[in-house]
């Protein structure tokens, strides 16, 4: 079970390139995509669901070019789009029976899975009422539910736990750990303790370029003696944005406690700490950033 | 109202659709409007004769067609600007400012003049030019040109500018019912105006009586002497020529009040808007269910993982199973007495005489459905499920075909007690017929709707298109088979093959909604 994305570019209307030269090989884990807004995640999560064609390169589902024959792994894609509409008059129930239609999910296993994928995502009580009365986080767990209809080796969630409560973005990570045994799952947010808690491997990305791939270990193990924290007065912290790479800040009795990413001590009183994710994404991504200006 | 408000509403609304490919569509239809005017194909003749090409005659002519045909066409346009800050969330943002229902209801109707009003004054450009070029009078004579563009043209703009908006705030009035009662109601409106001259938002008992005494004056026939006047558009008439000279409507201070009385009913009717308007709010809107309550967290399953159930099927794309999900989003939302209706044609179809059903009942149940066809091909954009469905295997000729069939069905159910007199009577032809409209009619719907992305553009057609046919035996267009005209000469053989070039667009369409 392979998935390869072989120097994929992407240029829209206008000249505006959102992704460029990227290359991946991914198998069976957790692959969380991590990068800042408008780093060309979304882009990537269209071209790997095969709603957007690639302007250069190719994407490779187990030896089949994806992007001139997409129906193989459209069968078993599941795909959670950043933001998708729904019917308002249909019921959850009516919604994913659609849905499973589309797929050519055969209706007596459609029914079954519903019902079960519904208790799985906590609508049981819901089903039957109109989609268009439930909240943002419930119509969140439809569109989870429906990226499961088809029990797909390929699942791709983009901002999976936008709107979710606490309670249910744990469980939501929690299944996503569970997925990856046997199924490419590939997890875009901006959000670096949802890819902490599930990610086997971790693609960085900024300004449409790959600037990491790594285990969460490797790249922890990048900024091992890195990290710092130390207080200054808060009519410092401006200037001490300035000068380092800060990636904590927390105003405390007496000063800010400040967290960043430098070689050096920042401060005769700094002192390690553990490094986190965080840190080491925000590292790559100043490193990809003072590269790309030098 | 604050008129710096009103302007922004405005300025912003006109931006936003005159940067739109389909403004240049519109703007090249008026251009073209005008040009067949100058050529002739817009006829007004007093007693068998018309006026020299003058600027008053080319003016008034232009003004009439204008009045006649721009609300009709510009309704469409433009009743969609309170459904586009409902999708787009704006609404709610406007919502939660001061700006009360009346200022967004006037400024909306404000933007929509504006809009129709551009194109009033492109064709009034054109149409000077062309008439420095192709006019037959002796000097351009420009207030004369441009008077009934400002006082036959513009009035009933206005008016069509209020009643879309009324229109998007009444909920059952937003969609394809209203869509066409406005249709049926621009028809009615134009008899009832060449009747009387107090309700003629169209304008012709204005130019008709000024046209009749002028004629009178240069004429005197004899006392008593019927003088007949018509206005057509269509091919031109060579026959009529040209005897006199009008100089256009004598612009009485009673006749300007009565034409500027309508911009009056035109704040009237965006008044009554606001009256209706629910302010984006679902509650009072009605059309979203009301929100819920989230069910409690983890409730009687506290503790519990998630855990995906296995499932044990291979892949397989069944196209029936696809056509019944199609079918059954078609079908869903469709009230009581839709169905009451539909099933009470049925029995029409059964209870009248087979020559009477085929010529009145066939007709009714192959409108009745238009809001069911209209969904075909658009729903993915209408409610944003794009990402959803085309992620899908097979999302292009696979599932286009599926859509196309579920509408044959629902055609073919909506006629089928005609289509079944017509087998069980042996009327072949006939039932050909039949069978091409039932696939025809869901073609064009899907060909339409996949390349607008929206139901509109099949419904304003396709009203016109069964008004022309099957309403008035036209029989090339007659794509029922309502006389037996109809049916001669291999019809249903040209809607066959018609049927099968916009099965082609369609596909075709749909390959373009699925490459982003």
């Amino acid at each position: 079970m392979r998935l390869i994305i072989e120097g994929v570019g992407k240029t829209y209307k206008g000249g505006a390139a959102a992704l460029s030269d990227f290359n991946l090989e991914l198998g069976p884990g957790v692959l969380g995509l991590l990068g800042p807004n408008g780093a060309g995640k979304s882009t990537l999560m269209r071209i790997l669901a095969t709603i957007t064609k690639p302007t250069v390169g190719r994407v490779v589902w187990n030896g089949e070019d994806v992007t001139r024959n997409p129906n193989p792994l459209r069968s078993v894609l599941g795909y959670l789009p950043q933001d998708f509409g729904v019917y308002p008059n249909l019921s959850a129930v009516e919604f994913l029976e659609y849905l499973a239609a589309v797929k050519g999910v055969p209706a007596g296993v459609a029914r079954k899975r519903i019902g079960e994928l519904l208790d799985l995502v906590n609508l049981t009580e819901a089903r039957k009422r109109p989609l268009g009365g439930y909240s943002g986080g419930m119509k969140q767990r439809v569109g989870i539910a429906q990226a499961l209809l088809n029990d797909p080796r390929v699942l791709i969630v983009d901002e999976p736990t936008v709107g979710l409560d606490p309670e249910e973005r744990v469980r939501f990570r929690n299944l996503l750990s569970d997925l990856s045994g046997e199924r490419i799952v590939i997890l875009s947010t901006h959000i670096v303790s949802d890819v902490e808690a599930t990610a086997t491997d971790i693609a960085v990305i900024d300004h449409g370029r790959l600037v990491a791939h790594a285990s969460p270990e490797q790249l922890l193990q990048s900024v091992e003696g890195r990290v710092w924290e130390w207080v200054v007065p808060s009519a410092e912290l401006a200037a001490a944005k300035e000068r380092w790479l800060i990636s904590g800040t927390m105003r405390r009795g007496d000063g800010v406690h400040l967290r960043a990413v430098t070689a050096a001590p920042p401060d005769s009183l700094a002192v390690a700490a553990q490094p986190s994710l965080e840190d080491a994404y925000l590292d790559r991504v100043s490193e990809a950033r003072e590269r790309r200006a030098a | 109202m604050n008129a710096r408000l009103l302007y922004h509403m405005t300025r912003a609304d006109f931006l936003e659709r005159a940067r739109r490919y389909s403004f240049l569509v519109t703007v090249a239809g008026a251009i073209y409007m005008g040009y067949l005017v100058n050529a002739g194909y817009v006829n007004l003749s007093v007693a068998g004769q018309r006026g020299v090409f003058n600027a008053a005659w080319v003016g008034t002519l232009t003004g009439m067609t204008l009045s006649l045909l721009l609300p009709l066409a510009g309704f469409y346009l433009v009743k969609n600007t309170v459904e586009r800050d409902r999708a787009t969330g704006v609404g709610e943002i406007l919502a939660a400012t001061p700006l009360s229902r009346a200022a967004y209801t006037l400024g909306k109707t404000a933007s929509n003049f504006l809009f129709l009003a551009v194109i009033v004054a492109i064709l009034g450009v054109a149409g000077l030019a062309l008439q420095v070029t192709s006019g037959e009078g002796s000097r351009l004579d420009i207030g004369a040109f441009l008077t009934p563009f400002l006082l036959i043209g513009l009035p009933p703009v206005a008016v069509t500018a209020a009643l879309a908006v009324l229109f998007e705030t009444v909920r059952w009035l937003r969609g394809s019912l209203g869509n066409a009662i406005f249709f049926f109601l621009w028809l009615v409106l134009i008899p009832i105006g060449m009747e009387t001259n107090t309700v003629d938002p169209v304008g012709i008992s204005v130019v008709e009586s000024s046209l009749k005494a002028h004629y009178a004056e240069t004429f005197s026939p004899p006392p008593g002497k019927d003088i007949g006047s018509s206005f057509s558009v269509g091919p031109r008439d060579n026959t009529l020529k040209a005897t006199f000279t009008w100089n256009g409507v004598e612009w009485t201070g009673e006749r300007i009040a009565n034409r500027l009385g309508y911009f009056g009913v035109a704040v009237g009717l965006a008044l009554l808007a606001a009256l209706l308007f629910g302010r984006f709010d679902p509650a009072r809107e009605g059309g979203r269910p009301a929100a819920m309550k989230e069910p409690a967290p983890g409730a009687a399953r506290e503790g519990r993982r998630w855990r995906l159930p296995g499932a044990e099927w291979s892949p397989s794309s069944p196209f029936l199973t696809l056509v019944l999900a199609e079918l059954k989003l078609m079908l869903r939302g469709r009230n009581r007495w839709w169905t009451i209706v539909a099933a009470g044609l049925l029995v029409a179809g059964i209870l009248t005489p087979l020559a009477g059903a085929r010529a009145f009942v066939l007709p009714l149940a192959w409108i009745w459905p238009l809001a069911l066809w209209s969904g075909l091909g658009t729903r993915e954009s209408q409610f944003g499920t794009h990402q959803l469905v085309f992620a899908a295997p097979r999302p292009v000729a696979f599932h286009a075909l599926a859509l196309w069939t579920s509408g044959v069905l629902v055609t073919a159910a909506a006629g089928s007690t005609v289509g079944l007199r017509l087998l069980l009577a042996g009327d072949s032809p006939g039932l050909l017929l039949w069978t091409a409209g039932c696939l025809f009619i869901p073609g064009m719907a899907l060909a339409l709707g996949t390349w607008t992305g929206s139901g509109k553009a099949f419904e304003v057609l396709y009203l016109l298109l069964w008004y022309i046919g099957p309403m008035n035996h036209i029989p090339g267009m007659d794509y029922i088979g309502t006389t037996p005209e109809a049916i001669a000469g291999g019809r249903p053989l040209l809607y066959l093959g018609i049927t099968a070039a916009l099965l082609a667009a369609s596909f075709a369409g749909r390959k373009r909604q699925a490459t982003v």
